[in-house]
C-alpha cells in the first residue's frame, strides 16, 4: 500500500483551519504536538485565535438563553434501566460495500419504577434501518412495538417490566454507512493498494450511530461483539477473543467478550488488514497481551514506536497500586482517524501515522500519546466521568500521567518541563471572566466536543490542577507523596463506576485530612487564574512581600485565595521558604528571616496557576536560570528574561550558555533560544547557526529563530538576513530531521525567490513521517501566494492523500483563493461533505474564511441536512463565523 | 435543632433578617467590594482523626457557672506525620496544662484556638492521648455553650441548672474540640455534682458514684458523633420513663426529665414518643442506633429543642404547651437521630440534610396519623404559611440558596429566606413525587445504609437517590436546592374545537443567574363526558405554550392539584370552573386555590359561592401572607 505520510496532529490542523483568516494559525508539526484528543497547545492557540476574532461571543458558551429565559446547561439523561449486557452480531458481506446486518441483544433491568417505554439512542433512519424489536423472556419471544424518530428508538412494554426483572431486547437492523461513529473506508482508486477498513469512534456520543444504546457515560455495561467478515480481514474489539470460527466459506467470525463493565462510548470495532506484533508481558495483573496493529509493511517499526508500553503499564500499576484492569491492551493504527488517539477499553485506536520511522525518532517519540491513552485505561475506562462536565477526571489524569511517565522514565526535569508547558498554556488562555468564559468543570456546552477545546481546558488545566493537588497534599509518612495513596484510594472506591468531581475531592480529603472545597471551587468550578503583580522589599532580617491580583475581579469572579511558597535566598547562600497567604485583591505580608535576604524565587514548585510579574532585577533571573532550584524555576527565568524589553548583556550570555550546553535539558535550551529570539539577539542566534545543536529538537527551535530573522521585514537586505537565510536554505534541503526541514521549508515560504522553487517542489514530492515535509511545502506555497500555487496544492486536497495533509491543502486553497475566487470556492464547497471528518471540517472553516456569501446557503444546507451531530455542529460553527465576518464587512462598508 | 418550634421567635428572627438583606440589596453579596474577597465560608481541615473524648468535670458549687475539668482526647494524625494540633477552645477556658504520657506540652491559647506542640511528629495510626486540665467561670451562656441558670429566689422549687447547646459551633466554649461537623468521635462524660443534683449526658449511664456531698454520673456513648451534639444537663428533675415492656418500643430507655412537679404534663406531652420511635424504625428500615432516647426540659433554652444524641434538650414550652404543639417537635428531634446525628451535614452549607429531613419528619408523622391529606397539609403550611416558600421570589445573588456556604455566621444558615426548615421538607416532598414512593424509600434506605456515621454533602444524597430511581437529579437539585427562590407561573387555558391551548409564563425574575425553572406542571382535566385526564405540561422557558388534543370539552382544569411542584400559580380559567372547584375540588389544595382566587374577585357569584362554603369549611387559610 502507499503510505502517504499523514500529518501528526489532526487536531492541530483541524483547529487551525477553524481559525480561518487569522494569523494565529497553528502549523507546527513537531512531535510534541501529537495528541489524541489531546494536542493542547494547538487547540488552545487555535481556539484562542478564534475567540479573539469573535470578541465577546467567541467563548461565550451558552448556559442561558436571554430570549427565552431557558437554562441551557447540559444534564445527564435518566437511567430508566440498568443496562447489564450487550451482545451485538454484525455480518459484513463485503468490506467494499458499507453495509452490515445487525442484531443487538440488550439485557437490562428497570430502575426505580416499572418500565413502560424504553428510549435508546440510535442512528437516523437513513443509516440505521430497524426491522423488528423483540423481547426475549423466559416464557419466549414476542414482538414489541417501537418507533424510530430521528436518533431515538422508543420501545413500548405492555405490560411494563417490573423493577429489577431481567429482560432482553433484541433489535434487528441494517446498518448503512453511518455518518459518524463507525467510519467505513472502502478501497478506492484514489488510494490504490490501501485495504478496506472499518474503525469506530464513540466519544463523545457517537456509538449510537452503529448500535442502539444508552449513549452517555453515566451507565456501564459488559459488551460482546460477534462480527463476521471476509476471512482475509481481522477484527478487533474490547475484551478478549473468545473464539474465531468460520461460519461460511470465505468468512470468519470473531467473537469478542468484554466481561467487566464499561461505558458505551468505549465500545470499539476495527476491521482491517494489519501487521501485528505483541509488545506485552508480565504485569501485576499477570501476562497481558499488548498487540500493536499497524498498516501492512510497518510491522518492523512497532518495537521502536510502542516498545515501552509494558514498562509504562508497570509504572502506572506501581504508582497507583492498581493492576492493569483489562484482558488485553491493543493499540491499533487506523486510516482516517479524526483524532490523535482514543482510549477504547483495552483497545486504543491511534491516528494514521502513529508508527514512527527511525529518522523521525530524533524529533521525538510517541510516549506522550501512548502513555496518555494507556493512562485512560484506569482514568476514563475503569473510572469514568459521569457526564462531560467532569471530563477532566478522564483527560486531566491522562495528561498528567504523561508527565508522571516522563518523571519515572526521563527524570524529574522532564516532568517539570511537561507540567510547566501545560501550566503556561492554561495561564495564557484561561481568563477569570465568568460568564463569558466557562469553568473547566461546567455543564455549559453547545456540543460535548466543545468541552475538549475550552480555555479552561480539561487536558492542560486538569493536568495543572493534579500537579497542584500533589504539591498541596504533601508527604505520606513513608516520605513519598501522599498524592499517590490518595489517588489509589479514589481508584479503589470508584473503579467500575462513574464519578463526579466531588467524589475525587472527597477521596483526597479523607486520605489527607485537608479540606479542599475551596481549592476545588476556585481551580475547577470557576474559570481563570490570578495575575499577580509582586513586589519584594528586602530588609536586614526580614522581607516584605506585596502581591496584587490584577485579573478581572467582580462579584462573579472574586479574588483568588492564595497560599504560595516563596523561596528566599539569604546572604551566604542559605535558603528559607515563606508562604504568602491571603484571599484579598492586595495581599501584604512581612516575614522575619534567619538572615539577610538576597533574592527570591517565586513558587519554585509551581504550586499555583498564576501569571506572575515581579519587580525583581534581571540579575535575580540570571541566578534563577542557572541555579533553579527547580527546572520549573529555571524555565520561568528563561521565559521572564525572554519577555524583557531590553535584555542585558549578561542575561544574554547566560541564555546563550544554557542554550549551547548539550548537558542541559533540551526543553530549557529551547526556551533560552526562544528568549533570545524574542529579545532580538540576532548575532547570538547567528553565531549558534555556525555550530548547530545536535539535538534535533533544540536545532528545530534554533531554525525557527533563524527563520524569523530571515523573514524579518526590518532586517531585509542586511547581512544577518542573508546569513540566516543561508542556514534556512541549507536546512530545507539537507537537514536530517524532518521537523527541522519542515520548519525551514515554511520559512522559505516567506523569503522565497525563484531559486527556491526547486526546494519547495522537491519537498512537495518528499515522503516523510506524518507527511510533514509535504505539509510544510503546501504551507510554504500558500505563503508565497503565487497565482500558480493553487494548481499545485489542489490535488493534495483531494481524496487519496492523508486527511491531515488534506487540511493543509484546504487551508492553502483558502489563502490562495483570492487569485481565483470561483475556482477556490467550488473546490472547497465540494469538500464540505467529504467522507473524512477532518477534511470536511477544514473545508467548512475555509468556506467561512473565504467570506463568500454563497457560503451561507452551502453551510445552511450542511447544518440542515447532515445526519451527524458533530458535522452539524462544525457546520454551525463555520456558519456563525461566516455570518459574523460578513456582518463586520458590511458594517465596515457602511461606515 | 428546632428553631421554628419557638414559632414566634423564629419567625421574628426571619422577619428581622429580611430587612437587613433588603437594605444591602444594592451591594452584591458575593464579594466584599473593598477587598475583592469571596464571601463564602469554607470548612476547616480535619488533620486528626479524633477517636474518643473523656471529659471529667467537677461542679463544686451549683451557685455559679464554674467547673474544673480534665479532658482526655485520643486522636491520630490523618494523612501526614504531624507535630502540632490545633483545637477550638473558648478564650474563657483557663488551660492549666496539656500533657501527653505524663509529659507537659507547650501550648498556645490564642483567642479561641488552642495550639499544642507535640514532642515529636506522630504518624497516622499512632494514637496520642492528650490530657488537658482546665477550669472556667464562663463556659458560655444565654443558650450557647454551657448555660448556667441561677436559682430563682421567687420560686423556691426551681433550682440552679446547667444545660449545653453546641450547635452550631458553641461547644468549644466549654471543652476544647474540633468544633465543626466534619468529624466525629465517641464521648464519655464523668460529671461530679453536689448531692441532690443529677447530671445527664449522651450515651448510656455506666454508673453513679455517690458520696455524702456529691454524686458522680458516668455517661458513655461508644458510637461516634460530631462534637456539636455533645451535651450536658445538670439539675433537679421529675423523671418519667416512657419505655418498658408495654410501650410501643419495648427495650428502649426513654426517660423524660422535667421540672419538679411536671411528671403529669410530661406523660401527656411525650405520650406518643414510643410510637414515633417505632414508626421511624420501620419507615427508615434502620434501628434507632443510640443507647437511650431521653428528653430534657431546660431553662433559658435559646431555641425550641435540640437533637443532642440520645439526649434531646427542650425549651420549657414542652411543659407549657399542649401535646399537639409538642408532638411535631418531638418527631422533629427524633428523626434527627438518623438525619443529623447518624448522618451529619458535613458543613453548614448542607444543613438542610439535617433540618429539611427533621421538618419532613413532621409531615411523615402527620401522614402516619392522618393520611395523605394531613401529610400534604404540613407540606402546604411550609409553602403557604408564615415562612411562605411559595411566595419567595427574591433572586440570586441578593438571596442565597437553601444550600449555600455564604454566611457571616452559621446561625444564618438556620434563618435564611430559603430556609432549611420550610423549604427543606418541600424539596423532599417534591423529590418523592418526582421519582415515586418506591424509589424514594429505596433511595432513603440506601442513603442511610451507605452514609451512616458519615458526614455528608448534598451531592451524596443526590447520588444515592439517582442510583435508586434511575432519574438524573442534577437539574432538580441545582434549581431547587442550589438556587434561591420559587417560580411564579401564570397559567391560561383556552379551549376551542377539540384543542386546549395552555399558555404558561414564568413571572419571577428570570436572568442569567436565575434562568427559567424547569418542571412538569401537573394539570387534572375534567371533560364534559365525566372523564378525567391527568396531563403534565413542561415549563422550561419564560413562556411555554402547549396544545392538548381533547375528545370532549373540558369543564375543569385543576392546576398542580397535589402540590407536586413548589410553584405559585395564577390561573386564568372561567369563573364557573373556579366556583365548581370550590364546591367539588379534586383535592384540598385545589379547593384552597379556588377559595384564594374567588376571594380576590369582586363578583356576586364568587361571593355567593364563598358564602355557601363558609359554614362547613375548616380549610386552613389559603393566603397566610
Amino acid at each position: 500500500m502507499i503510505h502517504a505520510a499523514a500529518l501528526p496532529v489532526l487536531t492541530a490542523s483541524l483547529l487551525s483551519a477553524s481559525v480561518g483568516g487569522g494569523t494565529t494559525e497553528h502549523t507546527e508539526d513537531s512531535i510534541d504536538h501529537i495528541g489524541c484528543l489531546h494536542c493542547m497547545q494547538a487547540r488552545m492557540e487555535a481556539m484562542g485565535g478564534m475567540g479573539a476574532r469573535r470578541g465577546v461571543v467567541g467563548w461565550r458558551t451558552p448556559h442561558f438563553d436571554a430570549e427565552t429565559g431557558a437554562n441551557l446547561n447540559n444534564y445527564p439523561p435518566d437511567r430508566r434501566v440498568d443496562h447489564v449486557h450487550m451482545r451485538l452480531n454484525l455480518d459484513i458481506k463485503d468490506m467494499n460495500v458499507p453495509e452490515a446486518e445487525a442484531l443487538a441483544m440488550l439485557r437490562m433491568r428497570p430502575v426505580g419504577r416499572p418500565l413502560d417505554v424504553l428510549t435508546l439512542s440510535v442512528g437516523p433512519g437513513s443509516s440505521t434501518v430497524i426491522h423488528d424489536v423483540e423481547a426475549a423472556t423466559p416464557e419466549g419471544e414476542h414482538a414489541l412495538s417501537f418507533s424510530h424518530d430521528h436518533e431515538r428508538l422508543s420501545i413500548t412494554f405492555d405490560p411494563p417490566v417490573e423493577v429489577g426483572a431481567d429482560t432482553t431486547v433484541a433489535i434487528t437492523y441494517t446498518l448503512k454507512d453511518p455518518p459518524e461513529g463507525l467510519m467505513w473506508t472502502p478501497e478506492t482508486p484514489a488510494w490504490p493498494d490501501r485495504p478496506a477498513q472499518i474503525h469506530t469512534q464513540g466519544q463523545a456520543e457517537a456509538n449510537h450511530y452503529w448500535f442502539p444504546t444508552h449513549d452517555f457515560p453515566n451507565e456501564k455495561i459488559t459488551t460482546e461483539l460477534l462480527v463476521t467478515v471476509p476471512d482475509d480481514y481481522v477484527v478487533s474489539s474490547n475484551g478478549r477473543l473468545v473464539e474465531k470460527t468460520s461460519p461460511a466459506d470465505g468468512y470468519a467470525q470473531f467473537h469478542w467478550l468484554q466481561d467487566t463493565p464499561h461505558s458505551a462510548y468505549l465500545v470499539t470495532l476495527i476491521v482491517g488488514q494489519f501487521d501485528i506484533a505483541d509488545v506485552g508481558g508480565k504485569t501485576d495483573a499477570g501476562r497481558i497481551p499488548m498487540p500493536v496493529y499497524v498498516p501492512p509493511g510497518k510491522g518492523h517499526q512497532i518495537k521502536q514506536t510502542y516498545g515501552r508500553t509494558l514498562e509504562m503499564t508497570r509504572v502506572f500499576e506501581d504508582l497507583f497500586d492498581e493492576p492493569y484492569p483489562w484482558d488485553r491492551y491493543a493499540q491499533l493504527v487506523v486510516h482516517n482517524f479524526a483524532f490523535g488517539g482514543m482510549e477504547n477499553t483495552g483497545a486504543t485506536t491511534m491516528f494514521d501515522t502513529a508508527i514512527l520511522d527511525r529518522t523521525s525518532l530524533m524529533d521525538g517519540n510517541l510516549d506522550a500519546l501512548i502513555s496518555h491513552e494507556l493512562a485512560h485505561q484506569w482514568f476514563g475506562d475503569l473510572i469514568t466521568c459521569k457526564s462531560w462536565e467532569h471530563l477532566w477526571l478522564n483527560e486531566g489524569f491522562a495528561t498528567y500521567l504523561e508527565s508522571l511517565w516522563y518523571e519515572q522514565y526521563n527524570g524529574r526535569d522532564e516532568y517539570e518541563y511537561d507540567v510547566y508547558n501545560n501550566m503556561t498554556s492554561v495561564i495564557r488562555s484561561d481568563k477569570a471572566q465568568w460568564p463569558e468564559h466557562v469553568a473547566m468543570v461546567s455543564p455549559s456546552y453547545a456540543h460535548p466536543v466543545e468541552t475538549l477545546f475550552k480555555p479552561a481546558n480539561p487536558y492542560s488545566k486538569g493536568c495543572s490542577v493534579l500537579h497542584m493537588v500533589r504539591e498541596r497534599l504533601g508527604e505520606a509518612p513513608d516520605g513519598n507523596d501522599l498524592f499517590f495513596p490518595a489517588v489509589a484510594e479514589y481508584l479503589d472506591r470508584h473503579k467500575y463506576t462513574t464519578v463526579e468531581t466531588y467524589e475525587f475531592r472527597r477521596a483526597l480529603e479523607d486520605v489527607s485530612g485537608l479540606a479542599l472545597e475551596r481549592f476545588f471551587d476556585q481551580w475547577t468550578r470557576r474559570p481563570g487564574v490570578p495575575y499577580l503583580d509582586m513586589d519584594f522589599a528586602m530588609n536586614d532580617a526580614s522581607i516584605s512581600i506585596r502581591a496584587e491580583q490584577t485579573q478581572n475581579i467582580d462579584p462573579a469572579n472574586p479574588a483568588f485565595a492564595l497560599d504560595m511558597p516563596i523561596l528566599v535566598v539569604l546572604e551566604g547562600g542559605d535558603t528559607t521558604t515563606v508562604v504568602l497567604r491571603g484571599d484579598t485583591t492586595v495581599i501584604e505580608s512581612d516575614f522575619d528571616l534567619p538572615g539577610k535576604p538576597v533574592r527570591v524565587v517565586v513558587d519554585p514548585d509551581m504550586t499555583t496557576l498564576a501569571r506572575i510579574a515581579t519587580t525583581q532585577p534581571e540579575l535575580d533571573f540570571i541566578a534563577q536560570l542557572n541555579n533553579g532550584p527547580t527546572m520549573f524555576a529555571r524555565l520561568r527565568a528563561a521565559d521572564t528574561l525572554g519577555d524583557s524589553d531590553s535584555l542585558g548583556e549578561r542575561a544574554a550570555e547566560a541564555l546563550v550558555a544554557v542554550a549551547r550546553d548539550r548537558d542541559e535539558h533540551y526543553g530549557l535550551r529551547m526556551r533560552c533560544i526562544k528568549a533570545l529570539s524574542n529579545t532580538g539577539r540576532t548575532d547570538d542566534l547567528l553565531a549558534m547557526g555556525d555550530s548547530q545543536p545536535r539535538d534535533a529538537r533544540v536545532r528545530n527551535e534554533l531554525m525557527k529563530a533563524l527563520g524569523s530573522i530571515a523573514s524579518d521585514e526590518e532586517l531585509r537586505g542586511t547581512l544577518p538576513t542573508a546569513r540566516a537565510a543561508g542556514f534556512v536554505r541549507e536546512a530545507a534541503k539537507s537537514d536530517e530531521s524532518y521537523a527541522v526541514r519542515s520548519s525551514a521549508i515554511r520559512t522559505i515560504g516567506h523569503i522565497a525567490t525563484a531559486e527556491d522553487a526547486p526546494t519547495i517542489m522537491g519537498a512537495l514530492e518528499t515522503e516523510s513521517q506524518h507527511d510533514q515535509i509535504r505539509r510544510a511545502a503546501i504551507d510554504a506555497i500558500a505563503t508565497v501566494d503565487d497565482p500558480g500555487g493553487l494548481n499545485l496544492v489542489v490535488r493534495y486536497a483531494a481524496p487519496g492523500t492523508n486527511s491531515s495533509t488534506r487540511t493543509n491543502a484546504v487551508r492553502a486553497i483558502r489563502k490562495l483563493g483570492h487569485h481565483s475566487p470561483d475556482h477556490a470556492f467550488n473546490i472547497l464547497a465540494a469538500l464540505v461533505n467529504d467522507r473524512e471528518l477532518r477534511t470536511s471540517r477544514a473545508a467548512m472553516m475555509a468556506v467561512a474564511a473565504l467570506g463568500d456569501e454563497r457560503g451561507i446557503a452551502l453551510l445552511e444546507r450542511s447544518v440542515r441536512e447532515n445526519t451527524s451531530t458533530l458535522r452539524r455542529f462544525n457546520a454551525q460553527q463555520a456558519l456563525d463565523e461566516l455570518r459574523a465576518s460578513l456582518e463586520s464587512t458590511e458594517t465596515a462598508a457602511g461606515n | 435543632m428546632h428553631r421554628r418550634a419557638l414559632a414566634l421567635a423564629a419567625v421574628a428572627a426571619v422577619a428581622t433578617l429580611a430587612p437587613v438583606h433588603d437594605a444591602t440589596a444594592q451591594r452584591d453579596p458575593r464579594i466584599t467590594r473593598s477587598t475583592g474577597q469571596d464571601t463564602r465560608v469554607w470548612p476547616p481541615d480535619v488533620l486528626f482523626d479524633y477517636d474518643h473524648m473523656r471529659l471529667e468535670m467537677v461542679f463544686a458549687d451549683m451557685g455559679k457557672a464554674s467547673f474544673e475539668a480534665v479532658q482526655t482526647l485520643t486522636a491520630t494524625p490523618i494523612g501526614s506525620a504531624r507535630d502540632e494540633i490545633t483545637l477550638d477552645a473558648g478564650r474563657r477556658l483557663e488551660i492549666e496544662s496539656v500533657t501527653l504520657d505524663g509529659q507537659a506540652l507547650a501550648f498556645d491559647h490564642d483567642r479561641d484556638h488552642l495550639t499544642i506542640t507535640l514532642p515529636r511528629a506522630f504518624n497516622p495510626g499512632e494514637v496520642i492521648e492528650l490530657v488537658t486540665t482546665y477550669r472556667t467561670d464562663d463556659p458560655g451562656g444565654g443558650g450557647a455553650g454551657l448555660t448556667w441558670s441561677d436559682d430563682d429566689s421567687r420560686t423556691p422549687e426551681v433550682d440552679p441548672m446547667f444545660h449545653a447547646q453546641g450547635q452550631p459551633e458553641s461547644n468549644h466554649l466549654w471543652f476544647p474540640c474540633h468544633d465543626f461537623p466534619n468529624e466525629r468521635a465517641s464521648v464519655e462524660l464523668i460529671v461530679t455534682v453536689p448531692a441532690g443534683f443529677e447530671a445527664v449526658s449522651n450515651g448510656a449511664l455506666e454508673r453513679i458514684t455517690r458520696t455524702a456531698e456529691t454524686s458522680t454520673y458516668h455517661w458513655l456513648q461508644r458510637l461516634p458523633h460530631p462534637f456539636y451534639l455533645t451535651t450536658l444537663v445538670i439539675g433537679k428533675f421529675d423523671v418519667i420513663n416512657l419505655g418498658g415492656p408495654d410501650s410501643a418500643r419495648p427495650g428502649m430507655w426513654m426517660p423524660v426529665y422535667g421540672p419538679i412537679g411536671s411528671a403529669g404534663v410530661l406523660k401527656r406531652n411525650f405520650a406518643v414518643t414510643a410510637e414515633m420511635l417505632a414508626m421511624l424504625e420501620s419507615k427508615l428500615a434502620e434501628p434507632y442506633p443510640w443507647d437511650k432516647y431521653a428528653n430534657l426540659i431546660c431553662r433559658d433554652f435559646s431555641a425550641g429543642a435540640m437533637e443532642n444524641t440520645g439526649t434531646v434538650t427542650w425549651n420549657t414550652f414542652a411543659v407549657g404547651a399542649p401535646a399537639s404543639f409538642v408532638d411535631p417537635i418531638n418527631m422533629h428531634e427524633m428523626i434527627h437521630h438518623w438525619f443529623g446525628d447518624l448522618i451529619t451535614c458535613r458543613t453548614w452549607e448542607h444543613l438542610w440534610l439535617n433540618e429539611g429531613w427533621a421538618a419532613y419528619g413532621e409531615a411523615l408523622w402527620a401522614e402516619h396519623k392522618g393520611g395523605p391529606d394531613a401529610y400534604l397539609d404540613v407540606i402546604l403550611s411550609n409553602a403557604m404559611g408564615r415562612s411562605g416558600q411559595m411566595y419567595n421570589h427574591v433572586p440570586a445573588p441578593r438571596e442565597t440558596a437553601m444550600a449555600s456556604n455564604r454566611y457571616r455566621n452559621p446561625d444564618q444558615r438556620f434563618m435564611s429566606r430559603n430556609n432549611v426548615y420550610a423549604k427543606g421538607p418541600i424539596i423532599l416532598h417534591m423529590l418523592r413525587r418526582h421519582i415515586g414512593d418506591a424509589a424514594f424509600w429505596d433511595g432513603v434506605h440506601a442513603y442511610i445504609d451507605k452514609h451512616k456515621f458519615d458526614q455528608v454533602e448534598t451531592a451524596d444524597f443526590r447520588m444515592v437517590m439517582e442510583e435508586a430511581s434511575g432519574v438524573d437529579l442534577e437539574l432538580f437539585f441545582s434549581q431547587w436546592v442550589y438556587r434561591p427562590m420559587t417560580p411564579r407561573l401564570d397559567v391560561e387555558f383556552e379551549y376551542s374545537d377539540g384543542q386546549l391551548e395552555v399558555t404558561m409564563e414564568q413571572r419571577q425574575r428570570v436572568d442569567e443567574l436565575n434562568p427559567a425553572f424547569v418542571f412538569d406542571l401537573p394539570v387534572r382535566l375534567e371533560l364534559a363526558d365525566g372523564s378525567t385526564r391527568d396531563i403534565k405540561l413542561r415549563a422550561d422557558q419564560r413562556i411555554n405554550k402547549h396544545s392538548v388534543q381533547l375528545d370532549d370539552e373540558p369543564v375543569q382544569a385543576s392546576v398542580n392539584p397535589d402540590f407536586d411542584v413548589l410553584v405559585r400559580t395564577d390561573v386564568t380559567k372561567p369563573l364557573a370552573w373556579w366556583i365548581d372547584e370550590l364546591a367539588d375540588p379534586a383535592t384540598s389544595y385545589a379547593r384552597m386555590q379556588a377559595e384564594e382566587h374567588l376571594r380576590t374577585l369582586d363578583d356576586p357569584r364568587a361571593r355567593e359561592a364563598l358564602a355557601e362554603l363558609a359554614p362547613n369549611t375548616d380549610a386552613p387559610a389559603a393566603s397566610a401572607n
